[in-house]
């Protein structure tokens, strides 16, 4: 018997609730066909080109529009962070301070007598313990 | 009489060995050196003056508790922290309409009527940039808002200038197809 190598077997047709054209710019690759003089535009936009030498043609049009919202921009680039801010990081750091960045196996370690007693104490008794073990299992 | 480095990423440097040193008031400079541009991606990225200043927030505290871990560029090291805390932001969050009306910048427009044209412009470009995919809208924001070069862009994102120059000019056709109607 030969295997059925149909792909599309056993599948529904594959469908779109929504047509390219409706769906979000978001969902697309590439939003847009590209446009005539769209170089000499991206160009000036980019700061390459003197705005006189993009404005050509139909491209006039998306200079000004560029403009226009470029007023709205300017603006943006001009926000500043809120005063406060610094503030408010400040008294969220407190007097902590910043973590080494040593691994953890190459920081020192600062072991209090007590407990390095207890720990040697348990690691012996501990060693006993197997000993004795390993003494009554032969 | 000690040198001030001229550098301003050597100077970086020296801040930072201060604060590992103790010295916690100098993390304050370091703040006031780079919350502006970050503030504005910030914004850009995430529509809310509010969640703008939340993320920078996080940004530096956690910048704090592992200063010890710049060994390059503090200024690229934070703006990663705080792009990673934006588009975390964006994966986890069911956005309702944001926009940049409550901020308290001041205006540089003479009349009500020019004030209310600047309101609906900047709360369409605002939209409009929502509808962006994150890495259009961070290329645009990066180039249009902060004013980076290319060359800079490349060297925060870890990726080409060529690469760059197609996301900025994708993002300028998606936006003027969403608002030439209205602007143009």
């Amino acid at each position: 018997m030969l295997d059925n190598l149909d792909p599309n077997e056993s599948r529904t047709p594959k469908t779109r609730e929504t047509p390219i054209e409706q769906r979000p710019l978001a969902d697309r690759e590439v939003p847009l066909a590209g446009r005539a003089g769209a170089a000499s535009l991206h160009a000036w936009l980019d700061g390459e080109m003197p705005e006189s030498a993009a404005r050509v043609g139909d491209v006039t049009r998306d200079v000004d529009f560029w403009l226009r919202l470029d007023g709205d921009l300017k603006a943006r680039r001009q926000m500043s962070a809120p005063a406060d801010l610094q503030g408010r990081v400040m008294s969220a750091i407190g007097t902590a301070s910043p973590a080494s960045a040593a691994k953890w196996y190459a920081r020192n370690v600062t072991l209090p007598v007590p407990v390095a007693t207890a720990a040697a104490t348990g690691l012996f008794l501990l060693g006993l313990l197997a000993g004795v073990a390993y003494f009554y299992a032969r | 009489m000690a040198s001030r480095p001229a550098d301003p990423l050597e100077a970086d440097h020296e801040v930072i060995a201060r604060v590992l040193q103790g010295d916690r008031n100098a993390f304050g400079s370091l703040i006031g050196r780079y919350s502006d541009p970050l503030y504005r991606h910030a914004l850009g990225m995430t529509g809310s003056p509010d969640v703008a200043e939340d993320i920078l927030q996080a940004s530096f505290i956690k910048a704090h508790a592992h200063l010890a871990e710049v060994h390059g560029r503090f200024d690229a090291w934070i703006f990663r922290i705080v792009a990673n805390g934006c588009k975390d932001w964006l994966k986890n969050i069911r956005r309702t309409h944001l926009s940049y009306e409550e901020d308290d910048q001041p205006s540089s427009f003479a009349t009500p009527e020019d004030e209310l044209d600047r309101t609906e412009l900047r709360s369409d470009l605002d939209r409009a940039l929502q509808a962006l995919a994150p890495s259009l809208r961070e290329a645009f924001v990066m180039k249009h808002v902060e004013g980076r070069s290319y060359e800079e862009m490349a060297d925060l994102l870890g990726t080409t200038v060529g690469a760059l120059k197609m996301r900025v000019h994708r993002a300028r056709e998606a936006l003027q197809a969403l608002l030439e109607d209205k602007y143009a």
